[in-house]
């Protein structure tokens, strides 16, 4: 009667329509810090366009006793809902809305400290955090 | 010819199976969500030519207000006032239940001794690399 393309074609659709009810969503700030590349920068010696060179231009400068700091940031968050009502939508002509949702985010931020000449101190280096996750449950 | 089209129609469609698996594929169509590409920008892009006007050592914080405006921020640190100017570019990109945002930032420092005058410029610019996305799962 159906072929095995149609039947994997209303398999398809089926599950397509029961993920609706679901959202997967991710938002990404910046790119991913590459912490290798500080290792060519020396301390005294390498210039402010050095470590512009090698990290982009920092996301925030603050003033400390010996000098200024650069920080630099990547975000990246999760989030995932499922929407148990959304099934109702089949059988009723209202959906109410049964939401269960998490959302993980971690960010990860370089400090460059610059000595009052205006070259390379040292650098601190947060330990990567734990890639997010997409998880509903929120208990 | 009106009556030749309504024979077609009803050749097609003789077998009432066919049409209601259209119909119910178009109401399930219908049931699930669409897709969306959304961009936003924050302040505008930074053009070469406008940043090679600053010249260290010459350039004075009348002629940099001048090309940028007003900075979005002002930071006081090692003796310097640095102006810092920033651009944002976010690209959204959805599909059905998944989705994925990029955001990338664009920052324009720029050191101003107490003379007045220009020590150093530092720019970055990650919107190039910010690009429409919708797979929101791996790296």
């Amino acid at each position: 009667m159906v072929g095995v393309v149609g039947k994997v074609g209303i398999i398809g659709l089926l599950l397509l329509f029961s993920l609706s009810g679901c959202d997967f969503r991710r938002v990404v700030v910046n790119d991913p810090l590459v912490v290798d590349s500080l290792d060519e920068l020396v301390p005294g010696t390498s210039t402010i366009q050095d470590v512009a060179e090698k990290l982009g231009a920092p996301d925030e400068i603050e003033e400390v006793a010996q000098g200024m700091v650069f920080r630099h940031r990547y975000g990246d968050s999760k989030t995932m809902r499922v929407n148990f009502g959304w099934l109702l939508r089949i059988f009723l002509p209202v959906a109410p809305s049964m939401n269960l949702g998490r959302g993980e985010g971690s960010t990860y931020i370089l400090h460059v400290a610059m000595r009052q000449d205006l070259t390379f101190d040292h650098s601190v280096i947060q330990p990567p955090p734990d890639t997010p996750h997409f998880g509903f449950w929120p208990f | 010819m009106l009556r030749e089209s309504q024979d077609g129609f009803n050749q097609k469609y003789r077998n009432p199976r066919g049409f209601l698996l259209l119909a119910g594929l178009l109401v399930l169509m219908g049931l699930l969500d669409g897709c969306a590409f959304v961009r936003g920008e924050i302040g505008e892009p930074f053009a070469e030519d406008r940043l090679q006007t600053i010249e260290k050592g010459k350039t004075n914080r009348q002629e940099v207000a001048q090309q940028f405006g007003a900075p979005d921020d002002i930071v006081q640190a090692n003796g310097h006032e640095i102006f810092h100017y920033r651009r944002f570019d976010s690209k959204l990109g959805w599909l059905l239940f998944i989705s994925r945002l990029n955001i990338g930032s664009d920052h324009l420092w720029v050191f101003i001794n107490p003379q007045g005058i220009v020590d150093e410029v530092v720019f970055g610019n990650r919107t190039k690399n910010v690009e429409f996305q919708i797979w929101p799962f791996g790296e």
